[in-house]
């Protein structure tokens, strides 16, 4: 389609795109999102609302939009290119989709940061899922902005029709257009638990199921417990009442700290939702803000530090693995490049990484223990996309 | 976010009745800012997709009027034009005349419409009452937003002064606006 870019293998298809993998002319990969103009109705919504946000927009949790090419019928955006999904990224390196709690709390604190900055800049996505966070080395990028839209600014009306029924908002599927940035907490909300868990919280068949998969877990709004929801065009006074349950039957982390935000995130009153902002500051991430002080925000000084560890851990199965190396590969790309789900038990010694709120805690978590190279690869992406 | 037509729409009167006030407003806007067609002067080819022969009957603001009429415009469509003209003018690469405001307007709208509103019509029913043919209204939408290179995002404080340029109430304005 253009000179500057090869087309390579087809990625995936869209209801309005076509994905390709490419290569500019410096030989550095990128994805190609191929958009056909239709001949009477012209551009889809869907590329104009992208294409005009994803200029705007440049943070580290953001995928970048490169460059736009077109012709009469076809336009062409030029992303960075992302490895995988989260979906998949979940169905692959995970242990039946869930990932170990370390990784799951980089990947929130990258959703977050990247939320926080789009709402900052008065966007909401409003289709946040799995299949539209891109993974890259451990690193996460919020893409997709087909559904998205500029907040704060005076409308008579916002669709109900936006985000995918299985994280959408219980102010949404009961029928709200006054529904702000708190429909993408939600949506992280429930993303969180299902990296947890590896499968979604609330997997409805249609919007009434996707209620009542949300009321058997959390309860039963009531106007006591959510105050104006009797008067949500959706509502219904016959609903079944459940009783709340502990979210703990559901989502499996020894981290109490993660129930509590996942909560914070999944209120049902769209003002008590916690922000994004908020949710940064939660001690959930205390220990990544801690980590990302300590390592100094430099990924030289983390890679070096792993590497003073692998030295360190004379009996790990790390030396283990790298005997079977050639001396000669013997550095640390082949260590970084060891599929993160090979050797779980490595421990790596945690004299260089410091928990502030351990010793609040009656279990203090347990998550670098298990802590493997692949999460520190995880690590050193976050370390540089947060600074 | 489909085209919708018959999809149930929740409305609020007020910001409708100020519609129709701001396209007035936008009327007397566009009037100030139309160039004087010159004789002789040679456009690039972007800007003859915009021009007609001839000046059309129709006026601006019955142009507006008529389109509001079977496409109800949201607030910030009719705001947003504001922005999008004086962005246009700033690039000086599409000149607005009595020849190609027509046009531009129907083509700005579409595609503001595309973006800023969630409630929007088909290209062929917008085309239909602009009086021109579904493929060349295509054609303008894409030659509208590469004209803007697809800088078509607008922050709270340009719609803020749009508001003010088109003698909108601060009232209409959500409060995100009003403390920035």
């Amino acid at each position: 389609m253009d000179r500057n870019y090869q087309r390579l293998e087809q990625l995936g298809e869209g209801t309005y795109a076509t994905v390709f993998k490419g290569k500019n002319r410096n030989g550095e990969i990128v994805a190609l999102k191929e958009i056909t103009l239709d001949p009477e109705e012209g551009a889809p919504s869907t590329a104009i609302r992208e294409i005009s946000l994803m200029k705007e927009l440049d943070h580290p949790n953001v995928i970048k939009l490169l460059d736009v090419i077109h012709t009469e019928t076809k336009l062409m955006l030029v992303f960075e290119f992302m490895e995988r999904d989260l979906k998949k990224y979940m169905d692959l390196n995970g242990n039946r989709g869930a990932l170990d709690p370390l990784t799951v709390k980089w990947f929130m604190f990258q959703l977050m940061s990247g939320i926080d900055y789009i709402h900052e800049f008065r966007v909401l996505h409003r289709d946040l899922k799995p299949q539209n966070l891109l993974i890259n080395k451990g690193q996460l990028k919020i893409g997709d902005f087909g559904l998205a839209r500029a907040t704060g600014i005076p409308v008579i009306s916002f669709s109900n029709e936006v985000v995918t029924l299985w994280y959408r908002a219980p102010d949404v599927l009961l029928g709200s257009r006054n529904y702000n940035s708190s429909i993408d907490i939600w949506s992280a909300g429930c993303i969180f638990a299902e990296m947890l868990t590896g499968h979604p919280l609330f997997a409805g068949s249609n919007n009434e199921d996707q209620l009542i998969k949300i009321f058997r877990i959390l309860g039963t709004p009531s106007e006591a417990s959510w105050q104006g929801v009797s008067q949500l065009p959706n509502w219904n006074n016959d609903f079944t009442v459940f009783m709340p349950q502990s979210l703990r039957k559901f989502v499996n982390t020894s981290d109490p700290l993660a129930y509590d935000l996942i909560l914070r995130m999944l209120q049902y009153n769209p003002d008590h939702r916690i922000s994004a902002r908020e949710s940064l500051k939660h001690p959930y991430f205390n220990e990544i803000i801690a980590t990302i002080q300590a390592g100094n925000l430099s990924q030289n000084r983390v890679l070096a530090g792993l590497n003073s560890n692998i030295n360190n851990t004379s009996n790990s199965t790390i030396n283990t693995n790298l005997s079977t190396n050639s001396n000669s590969n013997l550095n640390i790309n082949n260590i970084l490049n060891q599929n993160s789900t090979q050797n779980p038990n490595n421990a790596i010694p945690q004299n260089n990484i410091q928990y502030p709120h351990q010793q609040t805690l009656n279990n203090p978590p347990n998550v670098y223990r298990n802590q493997n190279l692949g999460q520190m690869q995880a690590y050193t992406a976050a370390l540089i996309c947060a600074v | 976010m489909q085209n919708t037509s018959e999809k149930e729409v929740v409305e609020s009167p007020g910001l409708r009745k100020e519609v129709g006030y701001a396209l007035t407003k936008l009327d007397e806007f566009i009037k100030c800012k139309i160039k004087v067609v010159e004789e002789g002067i040679e456009y690039v080819q972007d800007q003859n997709k915009f021009r007609s022969k001839a000046a059309p009957q129709i006026s601006v603001h019955e142009y507006l009027l008529r389109i509001n009429k079977y496409c109800p415009l949201e607030l910030v469509v009719v705001l947003s034009i504001t922005i999008y003209f004086e962005r246009l003018a700033a690039r000086g690469t599409i000149v607005l005349d009595k020849l190609s405001v027509h046009r531009l307007l129907v083509a700005a709208l579409v595609v503001s419409s595309k973006l800023n509103s969630d409630v929007f019509y088909t290209n062929t029913r917008y085309a239909k009452v602009g009086g021109l043919p579904p493929n060349e209204l295509a054609r303008l939408e894409l030659a509208f937003l590469l004209a803007l290179d697809f800088e078509l995002f607008l922050s709270p404080e340009e719609l803020l002064r749009a508001a003010r340029l088109l003698d909108c109430p601060e009232s209409c304005l959500p409060f995100t606006c009003l403390s920035n």
